[in-house]
Formats: C-alpha cells, sequence, structure tokens
C-alpha cells in the first residue's frame, strides 16, 4: 500500500515537472499534454478497488501540483479532479464488463469527455472566480491539446495495466 | 423499527458520507492554505528548480534534434528563403546608410536614451504553464517587480513579469491571451511612414496583429517593434513579423498573422529590465 502510494507521489512529481518544462519543447502548436491530468485519469480507472479515497487522495495531490505551477489560487484544480474522480467512479460502475474489468474500448471515450469536462470546468472557474481571467477559448489549439493527451493516455494506459497490478497489487 | 430503518439506510449511504466529510476536509485545507501561497509555491520552485533547468534544457536538446532529423527537407527552402531574403535587407542596408549619415548625431543621441541605463537582470526559465505564462528563476530578493519588461539577449520582446515570489517569477508572455502590446508596423520600405497598431495574444504561444488603420498597407515580412505609445515597455523592442494580412470589409480595421521572434525553444536566459521608467 505504502509503496504504491510511494510510487503514484513520486510519478506525479515527475510528470509535473515534465509537463512544465522537458515537454514545453515538444509543443504542438502551442499545446502541451497535460501529463498530471492523463496519469489521474489513467490511475482512476485502472484502480479495480475503485476506493473512493484513493481518488481524493490523488486529486488533491495532482491537483495540488497542477495548481502550484499554475499563476493562480491554490485549491481549484483539486475541486476539478474531486469531481472528475467521484464522477468518474460513478461513471465505471455502470461501465465494469462481466470480469469486472474496463476495457480500453471505453477508455478512450470517457479520457476525451473527462477532458473537454476539465477544460469546461477549468474555463469556468476563470471565468467566474480567478481576477486574471486568462480564458482559454475551445479552438484548434483545444484540439490539437486533446490529441496530444490522447497519445499519452493510450501510452500511459498499456504501460500501467500491463506493469502496475503485477508489482504494486 | 423506524430508527433501525433510518440506521440502515445511514449505513448505506456511509460512503458517501465519508466522501462528503473528506470533500469539506479538503475544502478547508484549501482554504487555509491559499494564505501560504506565497511561501509554499517559493519553496516548491526552489526545490524544483534545479530539476525544471535540467528537464528545460534536454527537452530543448531533444526538440532541435528532432527537429533537425524531420525538417531536414525544408532546410534547403529555407536556405534559398534565407538568401532572398539577405539580399532585401542588403538593398535597404544601402538605402539606410545614406540616410543615416544625415541623422547620425540624433541617432546616437535617441540610441543612447533608449538602450544607456537599463539594468538587466539575467534570469533562467524553468517552465510554462498552459496559459503562455513563463516562470523564471529570479524574484523579489533579486529585484524583480511586477509589470517590469522581460527581453531575451537580441532585444525581442518576451513580455512582462506577471507575478513576482520571493526566489522567482511569473512572466506573461507577448502571446497569452490577456497581453495586448501596441505595436509600430515597420514597412519593408524605409521611406514609408510607421504604422500603429496591437498585438493581441492568442494563447499556444500565438499572437496576431490587428486594429491596423484600413488604409494602411501592410505586407508580408515587415517587422513588428514597440511602440511608445504603450508607456510600458521601452520602445523599438523586436516583437515579430507579418506573415499574412488579413482585410475583412465589415470591419473598420485590418489584422494579420503574426510570427513572433521570442521562440520558447530557444529561451534559456532572459533579461528583466528592473529599472525602466514609465515616460510621463
Amino acid at each position: 500500500m505504502w509503496k504504491k502510494i510511494s510510487i503514484i507521489i513520486i510519478l506525479f512529481c515527475l510528470f509535473a515537472v515534465l509537463q512544465s518544462s522537458f515537454f514545453v519543447n515538444f509543443n504542438l502548436f502551442g499545446a502541451v499534454p497535460n501529463l498530471i491530468f492523463v496519469l489521474f485519469f489513467t490511475l482512476c480507472f485502472l484502480d479495480k478497488n475503485r476506493s473512493y479515497y484513493y481518488i481524493l487522495f490523488m486529486a488533491l495531490f495532482g491537483g495540488f501540483l497542477l495548481d502550484i505551477f499554475s499563476y493562480s489560487y491554490l485549491g481549484p484544480s483539486v475541486i476539478i479532479l474531486i469531481i472528475l474522480g467521484l464522477l468518474l467512479h460513478k461513471t465505471q460502475s455502470l461501465l465494469a464488463d462481466s470480469d469486472g474489468n474496463y476495457p480500453f474500448i471505453y477508455f478512450m471515450p470517457m479520457f476525451v469527455i473527462f477532458l473537454v469536462v476539465y477544460y469546461l470546468l477549468a474555463g469556468a472557474y476563470s471565468f467566474f472566480i480567478d481576477s486574471n481571467k486568462i480564458i482559454t477559448p475551445f479552438g484548434l489549439t483545444t484540439l490539437y491539446s486533446i490529441i496530444y493527451n490522447c497519445i499519452f493516455a493510450i501510452i500511459l494506459y498499456f504501460l500501467l495495466k500491463n506493469i502496475w497490478p503485477k508489482k504494486n497489487n | 423499527m423506524n430508527s433501525f430503518k433510518n440506521f440502515s439506510v445511514s449505513k448505506k449511504n456511509r460512503g458517501w458520507l465519508n466522501v462528503l466529510i473528506g470533500v469539506v476536509v479538503v475544502l478547508f485545507i484549501i482554504f487555509i492554505i491559499n494564505f501560504f501561497v506565497s511561501p509554499i509555491r517559493n519553496s516548491f520552485y526552489s526545490i524544483s528548480n534545479p530539476i525544471q533547468k535540467n528537464f528545460w534544457v534536454a527537452g530543448a536538446s531533444c526538440s532541435e534534434f528532432f527537429g533537425s532529423v524531420f525538417q531536414s527537407n525544408g532546410i534547403s527552402q529555407e536556405n534559398n528563403n534565407l538568401k532572398q531574403e539577405n539580399q532585401r535587407l542588403l538593398s535597404q542596408l544601402a538605402f539606410l546608410q545614406s540616410i543615416e549619415q544625415g541623422n547620425q548625431a540624433q541617432s546616437s543621441v535617441s540610441a543612447a536614451c533608449q538602450n544607456s541605463g537599463f539594468n538587466l537582470t539575467m534570469a533562467g526559465v524553468v517552465g510554462l504553464d498552459d496559459q503562455d505564462i513563463l516562470s523564471i528563476s529570479k524574484g523579489s530578493a533579486d529585484g524583480i517587480a511586477e509589470g517590469m519588461p522581460v527581453i531575451n539577449q537580441q532585444n525581442v520582446l518576451v513580455g512582462k513579469v506577471f507575478k513576482v515570489y520571493k526566489n522567482f517569477s511569473k512572466v506573461m508572455l507577448v502571446s497569452s491571451l490577456n497581453s495586448i502590446i501596441n505595436v509600430k508596423v515597420q514597412q519593408s520600405d524605409a521611406t514609408l511612414p510607421e504604422i500603429d497598431g496591437v498585438i493581441r495574444g492568442d494563447g499556444g504561444l500565438s499572437a496576431h496583429l490587428d486594429l491596423i488603420p484600413i488604409d494602411s498597407t501592410i505586407n508580408p515580412n515587415d517587422v513588428l517593434t514597440t511602440s511608445a505609445v504603450e508607456k510600458l515597455f521601452p520602445k523599438d523592442l523586436l516583437v515579430g513579423k507579418i506573415i499574412k494580412k488579413m482585410t475583412n470589409d465589415q470591419k473598420p480595421f485590418q489584422s494579420a498573422t503574426v510570427n513572433l521572434f521570442f521562440d520558447v525553444k530557444t529561451a534559456d536566459n532572459l533579461f528583466v529590465i528592473t529599472n525602466y521608467k514609465q515616460p510621463t
């Protein structure tokens, strides 16, 4: 359990640093992958225990890192990830197959939908609460961003699906 | 019986109740933690700065390598374009040299007023968030304050300091959605007067030129520099060049797509002008 939590913390920290430094140099028409969101979603999706505490912990830690690297208050990303985590938890209970697994065919559409909801919630926060109101409109950059994030999500999904349960469960 | 029923319902919803309590606790922690946002961010950046810097440099090197591999086909085309541009610039240079003699004294005084006396603080780039806000490795402890202009070593405008912490700062790039900067269009033909306009950030490291009077003529490759009208930035800092003009008959102004000179991939170090005083 502690080993799993430690690995999650290290992964989140590593991905946060990579996202804001390394991958900036690989921006796709200005879009940079949101690796923390990708990791959060994939871990939540693949979690077979479907524990609320697990979701809360990851939302707290991942959201905190997202907020630390932003310019705004601490907290909005935490709240957004909690909302998305709980939504995903509820949605998944309807989608599990007979073995209790969540096949890849569900993963990609759900990832795209949740990413769009993430952008909407982040936009709503910027519009209603953030004093600087830097609101990214939906446009081509958002589309590139979704495509870019999907690539990382696919890679991470297959990596974690094959490695994660064997080593940590 | 009734109380037993209530008990069984609450037991069923215990999971949700626990989540609710957890969420309330998290919200409370978030509320408290925001009173200490500056020291928390500063401490975090102090720890992550060396790692981020290394990743940034590694990313830039990898990007350069892959860029050269994937864009090898375009190099010959780019070389031809550069040759043509070089010839055009040489002809302009010859023309400007003739003017220069007449204006030399005045120009040198202007240049001295403009460029001398600027205190520059060099800062390393450590990160970029998805809203075109750059993190640099100098903060209030190094004399950085909000609103200070940030340039690179080629005198290209990068943006302005947006938020300052003790050991690092956030810089709003020219391409940020909230960035609007007055610029002058310096036309290819130096005899023509400069045209005033504004650069609006589009996010995603891009921007466009706007509010160009409909009767003014702008052309691709016209260079954009900061204007004295702005009073937020020193004038004549390089900003970008026009790629393609867009004219809409229903609008009273012209706009154009712009290639910003500042490239985040090559920005290892930037310079903050710490003593620029806005002209009164």
